[in-house]
């Protein structure tokens, strides 16, 4: 087997002792060994190297300052991380939870401006909603709800998350937060006609299902770059933006709903969703969660940059699918089959 | 809005630009403009602004420290920090993960946490290998539960092919090991065939409790915590030269034919070839950092499963030594009394 697991900085975590005859001894807190020099190796270095081991020396250094070859260092310390007696006195390369996230903020960043601000369904929405048709924005509801419906499947998948129990603890906080979140926004279906019932036979557009089992599959198999999505989720689109009595419109899909007079039937059960939302700051859902990731390695790192691409392409075709489909007026509302 | 309380050091965003306004004011851009905040500051208070903004660029002071140099009002801190993150431009800048170790490390501590739990536990069939009072029927019984961790074992390692958070170095190792494990219940079979107990019979039968939870253990690690899979690869296939050497003695003794024994000795030495118990160490070497409390919850696990090793001997003798035979409740009625004998001395393994 090829060796991959020698320390930076070799530790023995044993006191090296010279037996009644001579010989070496690690003595441990589950006894002594008696250990041997390696062929070649007097056994004076063979102490001189094993007394070295203290954490504080590269195998170059410990080359250098005992004169053996890598080869023969190696002998010595492999054996020995086998049977665990061997830490590694390095300081482990990695980041602090915040400043990965930090970083993969500003992948996200990027992308959301590129593909999701400047995509078609948002520019309508943001610079032209009166030229909209209507349909457009129940659609956006609709498939709201499909999200909203299905978001236990995802949220659900990190309920166990086994590496830390406070992280733990806050998913399942934050599952609860979610719980029955599509039934506050059902309501605004009411002036559509649209009933629950008819939601229960109805399926989303791909490009929702798409969102949806990407995320579901993310959290099952990268827990923690699903967390890492949340923020994005649940952040709202410029938060700030004034309806038109002056009130918090809560987003600027609200904003835009608000400028056309649509229905407030329709509307205010969305906004009392993002009121709900404002309100347990779920935009920030990622950073305390991630606030509590002790330190994460470059190379999850590197995968979460490469994977945040994936994740704002699906939710960037999530919102421009919503205005491809229901632009068209002939289009049904809801999509069923036959039971 | 974030929470500020979140941060250890708040800084300007890398790629954040700011730059005097015409009145006296600072503006702040990002993504080539198309984020952008302007802040305007009395005439007396501009220039102390400017030095915060710097400070705040270079992200050198705590949360703390921060509010307490800005030259104005709290709430003036919280509304402008506020301000410039909902445009994204405020990032972390502690940099040093907390604690935590190497890969490398983290088995070293596992490999000495499972000698203190080892000399913690005691096992019933050892003993009874050693004091020759071992039964035919256990010796059997123990092929029959090998057997099943055989048979388990791709279903319990699968999960860990799915997980995409390991690395693709730890996944192409375990994918080798799943596949070098595959087809080791049919070893078994060969064993358990020569003494009358054919494949079919095997797959009706359950296992003895502890069987199912040590495989139903690993399966779970596998779905959803891969480390502690990982890290209790090396106590299940650690060899154990000298409880083979006795297990055959015994068998000898016994009048169990050569073919009962001799597949079971190859299956051990094929574990030992492919070095089996050193697929821990190979795989948590890949992992530069492991956070301490991961390392405390793959040593439970290590624990765990070195204590339903124990308790899976003991489950062979009590069973298989009160009458129990064949695990195959379909065809054959319940024996009580060694259902019995099973579960009245579940923790006879822990000293």
């Amino acid at each position: 087997m090829p060796v991959n697991f020698l320390p930076v900085k070799p530790f023995l975590r044993a006191t090296v002792r010279i037996g009644e005859k001579g010989e070496a001894e690690l003595h441990t807190p589950g006894g002594v060994l008696e250990v041997e020099a390696p062929e070649g190796m007097g056994q004076r270095d063979f102490l001189r190297l094993l007394r070295l081991l203290d954490g504080s020396r590269t195998i170059d250094d410990l080359e250098r300052e005992t004169g053996l070859d890598g080869e023969a260092v190696r002998e010595v310390v492999e054996p020995a991380v086998v049977w665990g007696l061997v830490d590694d006195g390095a300081v482990p390369a990695a980041s602090s939870g915040p400043a990965v996230l930090s970083r993969l903020e500003d992948v996200l960043n990027r992308l959301l401006e590129d593909l999701v601000f400047a995509g078609p369904f948002w520019r309508e929405v943001l610079e032209r909603p009166e030229a909209l048709h209507r349909n457009v924005f129940f659609g956006f509801g609709l498939e709201n709800w499909f999200f909203l419906f299905r978001e236990n499947e995802f949220d659900s998948a990190v309920l166990a998350l086994a590496e830390s129990a406070e992280l733990r603890a806050m998913l399942n906080d934050f599952y609860q937060e979610e719980h029955r979140h599509d039934d506050i926004v059902l309501r605004a279906f009411q002036p559509l006609g649209v009933t629950r019932d008819d939601l229960l036979r109805a399926r989303p557009l791909p490009t929702t299902t798409a969102l949806i089992k990407t995320l579901s599959w993310w959290a099952r198999t990268d827990p923690l770059f699903f967390v890492a999505t949340i923020g994005v989720l649940e952040g709202r689109l410029d938060s700030d933006s004034d309806g038109p009595d002056g009130r918090i419109a809560y987003d600027s899909f609200l904003a835009a709903c608000d400028r056309i007079g649509l229905d407030p039937a329709f509307v205010e059960p969305m906004r009392a969703h993002a009121r709900v939302n404002a309100g347990h700051d779920h935009g920030s859902v990622s950073r305390e969660l991630f606030a509590r990731v002790p330190g994460v390695d470059a190379e999850t790192e590197r995968r979460w940059h490469d994977k945040a691409h994936l994740f704002v392409e699906a939710y960037a075709a999530f919102f421009n699918g919503i205005l491809e489909h229901y632009s068209d007026p002939r289009r049904p509302l809801l999509r069923t089959g036959d039971l | 809005m974030s929470d500020f309380a979140g941060f250890r050091r708040p800084s300007l965003r890398p790629g954040v630009r700011s730059g005097p306004t015409q009145d006296g004011g600072i503006e702040f851009t990002y993504l080539d403009g198309r984020r952008f905040v302007e802040f305007e500051f009395d005439a007396g208070r501009a220039e102390r602004f400017q030095d915060f903004v710097a400070v705040l660029a270079e992200g050198g002071l705590s949360a703390a420290e921060l509010g307490a140099a800005f030259p104005g009002s709290p709430q003036e801190y919280g509304e402008m920090l506020a301000a410039l993150d909902e445009q994204g431009m405020i990032a972390e800048a502690e940099e040093a993960a907390e604690g935590g170790m190497s890969g490398v490390s983290a088995y070293a501590y596992l490999r000495r946490h499972a000698d203190r739990v080892r000399a913690e536990v005691r096992s019933p069939l050892v003993e009874a290998l050693v004091d020759g009072s071992v039964t035919r029927g256990q010796l059997i019984g123990y092929a029959v539960e090998y057997w099943h961790i055989t048979h388990l074992c791709p279903r319990a390692l699968a999960p860990a092919l799915a997980r995409d958070d390991l690395g693709l170095p730890v996944w192409e190792k375990l994918m080798h090991f799943y596949m070098t494990e595959r087809n080791h219940d049919r070893i078994m079979e060969k064993s358990l065939a020569a003494v009358g107990v054919p494949r079919e019979a095997l797959l009706r039968a359950q296992p003895l409790p502890a069987t199912m939870a040590i495989m139903a253990s690993l399966g779970v690690y596998a779905y959803n915590f891969p480390l502690a899979l990982i890290s209790t690869l090396f106590p299940m296939e650690e060899p154990e030269p000298e409880f083979l050497e006795l297990f055959r003695l015994r068998c000898a003794e016994l009048g169990l034919p050569e073919g009962f024994v001799r597949p079971i000795v190859s299956h051990s030495d094929v574990n030992e070839d492919e070095a089996h118990e050193a697929v821990s160490l190979d795989l948590l070497a890949d992992f530069p950092y492991l956070s301490t409390e991961t390392v405390r919850e793959c040593a439970k696990a290590v624990a765990d499963v070195i204590e339903q090793r124990a308790r899976l001997d003991a489950e062979v003798v009590s069973w298989y030594g009160a009458g129990g035979e064949l695990r195959d409740f379909g065809h054959h009625g319940y024996p009580t009394q060694a259902g019995k004998a099973l579960t009245c001395a579940p923790l006879t393994s822990l000293a």
